[in-house]
């Protein structure tokens, strides 16, 4: 049982690790952009997919 | 829709953004995230206290639900990048460059969570964290790959150039899936032959075993879904604020040279 809770624990330690710091990098970084490109979907000269 | 503090009208921030930070979640952001939260509670629920030990495994068999799923996820992500990468290199779409970079690196992390877990059920099952067995080996040519993919896209170079040189490592990714894949049935092989993705599309487990697994293949996929959406993001406003500095530079440098001019 130990190695199972092991696994589970390293990888969901990871994943919240990683999840913290893109929300928070997405956070700095929108506050340095104008409101008005901070979303592709909002952007005046986006690129088409 | 966002929900951050921001007056639309003039782009500037308000009281919301004193901190220097803003909050940018959207309600598809926002669902996907909590739909991947309470799905990972069900799935340690089913998968420690639903599901019974293995015959031959025992306890160790708890890590598959979290190993299968983590790796599905990776494929997905090699995948989206397989199909970004054929999109950059047709029609030179910008999108899809952030897109295939943001799945990369989210499909990196999931792989070196497939060495990892594998490794640590390896130890508890085999009695080694590793051999150079065909899977093993093919999985970490994999990570590999994705490393190289991303050590392109840290590149200083021209933009248009980085995009295309990742774009061709990112078409590498789909044979070296199949590779992965299929290392256990061209090679003789330590790890197990396929559970679910059979020939024969016949599983080999049933009962709460097989719910579980599929269960947690559809929230790592939820999961996956919502850290691409958010790296996408990242990767968007980075390109845009080097953009507005860029603009502002530009700006500073006119009014300068107005100012100069004026003066002689």
């Amino acid at each position: 049982m130990s190695y199972a809770v092991v696994g589970w624990s390293i990888a969901l330690a990871t994943l919240a690790i990683y999840a913290i710091v893109i929300v928070s990098r997405e956070r700095r970084l929108a506050a340095a952009v104008p409101a008005t490109r901070r979303r592709w979907l909002d952007a005046p000269d986006r690129t088409d997919a | 829709m966002t929900t951050d503090t921001t007056d639309r009208t003039t782009g500037q921030g308000s009281a919301g953004e004193a901190d220097g930070a803003l909050r940018v979640a959207t309600t598809g952001s926002r669902v996907l995230g909590i739909a991947s939260l309470v799905g990972l509670a069900i799935l340690l629920y089913c998968a420690f206290v639903w599901t019974p030990p293995e015959a031959t495994q025992g306890d160790a068999v708890r890590l598959l639900y979290l190993h299968v799923p983590v790796v599905t996820a990776a494929y997905v992500g090699c995948f989206v990048t397989f199909v970004g990468s054929i999109f950059v290199l047709w029609k030179r779409s910008v999108w899809w460059d952030l897109v295939a970079a943001s799945s990369a690196e989210v499909a990196a992390l999931f792989t070196a969570l497939t060495l990892a877990t594998g490794m640590i059920w390896g130890r508890s099952t085999w009695g080694v964290y590793w051999v150079w067995d065909a899977r093993l080996t093919s999985t970490a040519m994999l990570f590999l790959l994705l490393l190289g993919y991303l050590a392109m896209r840290a590149s200083s170079v021209d933009p248009d150039l980085r995009a295309r040189r990742s774009a061709w490592l990112g078409v590498l990714l789909l044979p070296n899936m199949v590779l992965v894949h299929q290392s256990v049935e061209w090679w003789r092989s330590l790890h197990q032959a396929p559970t679910l993705f059979r020939d024969n599309l016949n599983p080999t487990i049933d009962g709460s075993m097989l719910t579980t697994l599929v269960f947690g293949m559809f929230v790592f996929g939820v999961l996956f879904a919502w850290l691409v959406l958010h790296r996408f993001r990242v990767a968007w406003l980075r390109d845009q604020a080097a953009e507005v500095g860029l603009r502002q530079a530009l700006a500073e440098r006119r009014a300068e040279a107005r100012a100069v001019g004026v003066v002689s």
